[in-house]
């Protein structure tokens, strides 16, 4: 044990002097993740992005529907912040919706595809037997069939409907190779030591699962989660041309850079808004990963180097 | 007596570069010669520094550590050689035996080949010479048939017969040091005594000198000339064994010696425990570093490290009142010496904590007290009858196909009665694990019966709603394994690791049973909110005992518990299980595979040999008069550490490994006769053709022997019994 955890233990119990406070994992992790300034910082920049675009749309004249047919293609100016499209559209009103509904979708489908890919995959891994040969050929099932032609043949059904069934088809589309990760590693931690003792303590199934084995693998689904938050933003414009979820004249941030690509260096307007706004919630969400990784994962490095430092004698 | 040191190694510093750019200091200020045919030990703890320096002798470091002094091997000095130089005297002038034999053997070559490669290096001969120099070399190191086992890959052998092929291989190019590195900790004890012979022939063949690096006092007690004991990085004592052993001159050696556990003392004997755990190399202070652990430290011993200093011929200590002519081994009138206490975040309560006999500061349960002494005739909490568990061998992947079985407990009867200890011991691939955890998880079993608790498996598990039938059987009996890194999940706080059974057990509220568990384990209430990693060795053992305790069983199965630990620390958690069994009234049910750890706990002995009980009965009886050759060969194979008994002990060395509990289909000539005669000292040296035909043609059942509460599994129990361990020193 290293002196400065020693100073962290002491704060530890400087804080619960009087009647030490036992806190849950939760609590622990919390307090961990705040403690580092990178973390925060995502969480804070993620907020603001939610503000700005439920608030954003507010600030300015112009819906995302309207048009101003006196100016097509104009750069940014005082009436149109980030300039118009070649239709007159105006560029930040179209951001701002454009962030809306990415943030909802980005978020959501990674957080669902990384939770079954963990479900299915520590069950299959932790059960192992038919359980495992059943979930594993569904898995297989979908990692061979095309997705698109799945899609184009149920498309007409689900045309026209909620963005949220969007969100669930992005997720079912992705998460299948994370579930074939996650049983691989389920199948080893099955094996380790501290999933017998609690086998033998008698606890059950279904939480020695959620309790132990996913948390022991939190890295990958953090990690897991954090990539899927940029793939689906884009692979949301993809899954577009069957007819889901954003459509003409409603646009998200992938459609909105799947457009203003082609005129990136000409017409920079187009492109860049939605780029970096892309960019800065990749980065807040990675920061916010890498943050929860470190805090749920206690390398002794680690947990004590944002504590006071020069306090360790 | 320099002069005729082959090697010598003069104030060696390495560091490594720190966190911080604080260097590691992981040895600092080492000296030692070794002469032709003279065995050094160098004995230390876990992250003592004792690898390190040989490692840094023969330059075999990574490239960012930072080693000054001196090394001379025949009076050339090593350090500051390339890599190519260095090359030459490694293998050639100083061998090296590691560890682990199959990670230190290259699995894609022949073992002969390796050797031969190995001579090849050093010397122009040809390939067949090389080669049949190799095959004598494995007949030297006692591998049967050497000229066709030369042409096995290492994947092929056991691990004993590996450890014989780097010896083989070391002493290949007749080196003048071989530099051992703990090279029977990974073994069999039986394993262990044959290596130690090999490399005793290996020395006289070679004349080479041997530094020895060990943990384990008892080898170097049977095995060393003299001997370094190191601490923190620096050599604390180096002496002659004899004087060692006799009178310890730093605190930190004589509280290693006392807390050692020792096959010829009494079961029961409180050992005397070191408060603390060998502290980490990146918080070294400037006093003493074993200070803190002390029970002789005076205010000098925190603010000035002592040198290490001769006082005497090839004898110095490192410590400030070494010219007190203090009683070391009998401890200081305080308490403190005494602490089991091993926290070394609160020096403080380690002082005030608990003394030699403890008052219960524990809530004790109203039962408690009346079972604290093992009453005859008490209820059992666990009877197993003819356990059989079996599985299946198979071949083949797409195909298998069954070609025999793995007959891992084989016909195993158990009796724990409350508030007693039995002990499970045996080697590897005896069964001791498998039985116990067919106990532990309570399914049916698939042959014989188990009672836990007055509940039958067979029983339980029928009918419906087995989960919740089996909870309060589940309560009742308690686990602790081997490695606590392992068995405590890593991500979950102590809080919630020992709040887990409470909660698995519809307990709600928690949180004070955690703070009375962790109590009463000898840690702090603030420990809670801490993960496993942040704890010692000892700290986290301590951790899985309480999460143990936590529903109040009956029954503690205990697998391995000291065996991941270091030797200072192990007699902590022994003292405290003893004190845990007296004031809970708990019964173990103790599973190790060292004798001298279960000559100290256990009330009865169970010896396991392929899934076979082969002794049974009460352990004094056991072990001042062992009755099985298994038991026999078991108990003289342990070294005890008293180098004056050690070397004066008859041994008897078992030839061959532990046989494996595989038994191949079709193949009825393994399950005829007694199944230990293979290895079977007795056997080989019975003269009557038919009582040998006896051992041939029937399995031998446990019959009662003298006393009515023993029992072994052997034809010839009365045949021979030589003395195996110094009448006089049987407590």
């Amino acid at each position: 044990m290293t002196a400065e955890e020693l100073v962290l233990a002491q704060e530890e119990s400087a804080m619960t002097a009087p009647e030490p406070v036992t806190l849950g994992r939760g609590r622990i992790v919390l307090r961990r993740f705040l403690r580092r300034k990178l973390a925060v910082a995502g969480l804070v920049i993620l907020v603001l992005m939610f503000a700005l675009a439920f608030i954003g749309p507010y600030l300015s004249s112009w819906n995302y529907k309207d048009q101003d047919y006196n100016n097509f293609l104009t750069g940014p100016s005082a009436t149109h912040w980030f300039g118009t499209t070649q239709i007159g559209s105006d560029v930040y009103a179209q951001t701002m919706r454009g962030l809306q509904k990415s943030l909802i979708i980005g978020l959501l489908a990674a957080v669902l595809s990384t939770g079954v890919a963990g479900i299915v995959g520590a069950t299959a891994g932790y059960f192992g037997g038919w359980t495992d040969r059943v979930l594993m050929w569904f898995v297989d099932l979908l990692l061979v069939l095309p997705s698109f032609l799945i899609l184009a043949i149920t498309s007409p059904l689900f045309h026209g409907r909620t963005w949220l069934l969007f969100v669930i088809l992005l997720a079912a589309f992705n998460w299948m190779v994370t579930a074939r990760m996650v049983r691989g590693l389920a199948r080893s931690l099955r094996e380790r030591e501290f999933v017998t003792a609690a086998e033998v303590m008698g606890v059950h199934p279904l939480r020695i699962i959620t309790r132990h084995l996913l948390p022991n693998m939190a890295s990958l689904l953090i990690i897991d989660a954090t990539l899927n938050v940029g793939g689906t933003i884009i692979a949301e414009t993809s899954l577009s041309y069957f007819g889901f979820g954003v459509q003409p004249p409603d646009v998200s941030l992938g459609t909105i850079i799947a457009d203003g690509t082609d005129s990136a260096l000409n017409y920079p307007w187009l492109f860049y808004p939605a780029g970096v706004l892309l960019i800065l919630t990749v980065m807040a969400v990675a920061f916010v990963g890498d943050g929860l990784r470190d805090a749920m994962d206690d390398a002794a490095g680690t947990a004590s180097s944002t504590s006071t430092p020069g306090d360790a004698a | 007596m320099s002069d005729d040191a082959v090697l010598e190694v003069t104030d060696l510093h390495v560091s490594f570069p720190g966190e911080k750019g604080r260097p590691l200091a992981a040895v600092r200020g080492l000296s030692y010669q070794v002469r032709r045919g003279e065995t050094l030990a160098i004995v230390g703890e876990s992250g003592s520094g004792k690898s390190v320096s040989s490692m840094a002798a023969i330059g075999l470091l990574p490239t960012n550590a930072k080693v000054t002094g001196s090394v001379r091997f025949r009076g050339r000095e090593l350090l500051g050689l390339n890599d190519k130089e260095m090359s030459r005297i490694r293998g050639a002038g100083i061998a090296m035996v590691f560890q682990d034999p199959l990670s230190a053997l290259t699995p894609v070559y022949r073992v002969g080949e390796a050797i031969a490669a190995a001579i090849r290096v050093h010397r122009e001969v040809t390939s067949d010479a090389a080669m049949r120099r190799a095959v004598e070399l494995l007949e030297l190191v006692g591998i049967p048939d050497p000229a066709r086992r030369a042409l096995a890959f290492p994947h092929e052998f056991s691990g004993g017969m590996r450890q014989r092929v780097m010896i083989a291989m070391a002493i290949a190019n007749d080196p003048d040091v071989i530099i051992a590195d703990e090279p029977t900790t990974a073994l069999d004890v039986t394993v262990q005594a044959q290596i130690l012979e090999v490399l005793a022939t290996a020395k006289q063949a070679t004349g080479a000198a041997i530094v020895l690096i060990t943990h384990d006092l008892g080898v170097v007690a049977g095995f060393a000339d003299r001997a370094a004991v190191m601490y923190a990085g620096r050599p604390v004592e180096t002496a002659a064994v004899e004087e060692l052993f006799a009178a310890p001159k730093m605190p930190y050696t004589a509280g290693l010696l006392s807390s050692l556990p020792r096959l010829d003392a009494g079961r029961g004997v409180r050992l005397r425990s070191i408060p603390g755990a060998p502290p980490s190399l990146a918080e070294l202070g400037a006093g003493c570093p074993f200070a803190p652990r002390c029970a002789f430290a005076v205010d000098l011993c925190r603010t000035t490290e002592p040198e290490l200093l001769e006082i005497g011929q090839g004898r110095a200590a490192a410590c400030h009142r070494t010219g007190e002519g203090l009683d070391l081994m009998a401890g200081p009138s305080g308490d403190s010496g005494l602490a089991d206490q091993d926290s070394d975040t609160a020096p403080e309560a380690a002082s005030d904590a608990e003394g030699a006999p403890t008052e219960p500061e524990a809530p004790a349960k109203p039962e408690a007290a009346a079972v604290a002494e093992p009453i005859v005739g008490a209820e059992p909490v666990l009877t197993v009858r003819d356990l059989i568990k079996h599985h299946p061998l198979t071949k083949g992947s797409i195909i298998r196909r069954r070609i025999g079985t793995v007959r891992a407990v084989d016909g195993v009867s158990l009796d724990i009665a409350a508030g007693t200890t039995l002990a499970l011991v045996g080697e590897s691939g005896s069964g001791k694990t498998t039985t116990v955890m067919e106990i532990l998880r309570l399914r049916t079993p698939q042959g014989g019966s188990i009672s836990v608790l007055g509940q039958d498996l067979e029983a339980l598990n029928q009918g419906r709603g087995v989960r919740r039938r089996a909870q309060p059987v589940r309560a009742g009996i308690a686990a602790v394994f081997q490695d606590p890194l392992a068995s405590l999940d890593p991500r979950l706080p102590v809080g919630d690791l020992l709040a887990e059974p409470l909660r698995t057990h519809g307990h709600g509220k928690t949180a004070g049973r955690v703070r009375e568990l962790l109590e009463m384990v000898g840690l702090e209430a603030s420990h809670a909110n801490r993960f496993p990693r942040e704890f010692s060795g000892g700290q986290r053992q301590r951790v899985a005992i309480a999460r143990a305790l936590a529903l109040e069983p009956r029954l503690v199965v205990l697998d391995e518990p000291v065996s991941a630990l270091d030797v200072s620390v192990r007699a902590g958690i022994l003292n405290l299980l003893a004190d845990l069994q007296r004031e809970l009234g708990l019964a173990y049910l103790f599973v190790s595979h060292d004798l001298a750890v279960v000559r100290h706990v256990a009330d009865r002995v169970a010896v396991l040999n392929l899934g076979r009980i082969v002794e049974y009965g009460d352990a004094d009886s056991v072990f001042e008069d062992p009755r099985h050759p298994y038991t026999r060969a078991l108990l003289s194979a342990v070294p005890v550490p008293d180098p004056v008994v050690e070397r004066q002990r008859e041994r008897i060395v078992l030839p061959g490994d532990p046989p494996s509990p595989v038994v191949l289909d079709g193949d009825a000539e393994a399950l005829r006769g007694c199944r230990f005669r293979s290895r079977c000292p007795l056997y080989a040296a019975l003269e009557k053709p038919e009582a040998r035909e006896l051992c041939e043609s029937t399995d031998p059942a446990l019959t009662p022997v003298g006393d009515a509460d023993r029992s072994a599994a052997c034809h010839h129990l009365d045949a021979w019994v030589p003395a195996l361990v110094q009448s006089g020193t049987v407590a």
